[in-house]
């Protein structure tokens, strides 16, 4: 057996990962996917932050399709949930992934966030 | 020759497209050994993730361009990820938090990502070479998520 040495090569793209919001109703839905790390949590906290100014009711985080999340993107949420607070905006995660759940259960905000399986569910508990 | 499924070591110069390069590269490994548990496989890019973001950090406080460097490796239990930087290493008294699983209040973010890389995976182990630090993270095949 021996060890491969791996020559890698970059693309162009940075990161797989889109974030938009668009607004149903008064709900403002902030729709993230692909893969959101430390380089790609700051376009994340804008548009959260974005998303929470221009609000007066609720803000749906729907993470159904982010494929992984680091801890960066909790520091997002996090910043996003004490923005909402100070609005008196609800902020409500959607996600169904058991990573992600575990993700956030380890670091304690599981009990911190109003969570939801789906979209439906979230405007559900409005 | 080498062969799929053989041990790999690559070399990733600090940029922007790092992250998502490693996460490239464990995932074909991953993929190579027949790893293919969806959940299992992502739970281990998390941790993959959170420990290069601290090799990249090392390696950004001391203005250095040498190379991240990760191994990957199929062992009893499962495919065991190595990533070594030359960063410096940590101090002392923050690595013995980090082996006790502490959040390590003042660095940047939440202070959580070894926290959290220990407990998506199913064992993590933290060496300090001469020149700095080296993070293998091992994710048992049996492991619940």
């Amino acid at each position: 057996m021996r060890t491969r040495i791996l020559g890698v090569r970059c693309g162009d793209e940075v990161n797989g990962f889109r974030v938009e919001t668009h607004h149903v109703g008064v709900t403002s839905v902030t729709t993230a996917a692909g893969e959101i790390d430390s380089y790609t949590a700051g376009r994340f906290r804008q548009e959260l932050l974005a998303a929470v100014a221009g609000s007066d009711s609720t803000v749906v985080v729907d993470l159904l399709n982010v494929e992984t999340m680091d801890s960066s993107a909790l520091g997002a949420l996090l910043d996003a949930h004490a923005r909402a607070q100070e609005a008196d905006v609800e902020l409500i995660l959607v996600f169904d992934d058991p990573v992600i759940a575990r993700t956030m259960q380890i670091a304690g905000l599981d009990t911190v966030f109003t969570c939801a399986e789906s979209l439906a569910q979230a405007t559900r508990a409005q | 020759m080498p062969s799929d499924g053989d041990p790999l070591r690559a070399e990733f110069s600090p940029d922007t497209r790092l992250l998502r390069t490693i996460r490239a590269v464990v995932r074909s490994y991953c993929r190579e050994v027949g790893f293919t548990d969806d959940v299992l496989v992502r739970g281990l890019l998390v941790a993959v993730t959170e420990v290069a973001t601290n090799a990249m950090d090392a390696l950004a406080r001391i203005g250095s361009r040498e190379p991240v460097v990760v191994e990957c490796a199929l062992g009893a239990a499962g495919p065991r990820i190595t990533i070594e930087d030359r960063g410096g290493g940590m101090p002392d008294e923050v690595l013995e938090r980090v082996r006790r699983g502490e959040r390590i209040e003042g660095s940047e973010g939440l202070g959580v990502g070894l926290q959290l890389s220990r407990s998506l995976v199913s064992e993590l182990s933290i060496d300090e070479t001469r020149r700095g630090t080296r993070v293998s993270v091992t994710m048992a095949r049996e492991i619940a998520a």
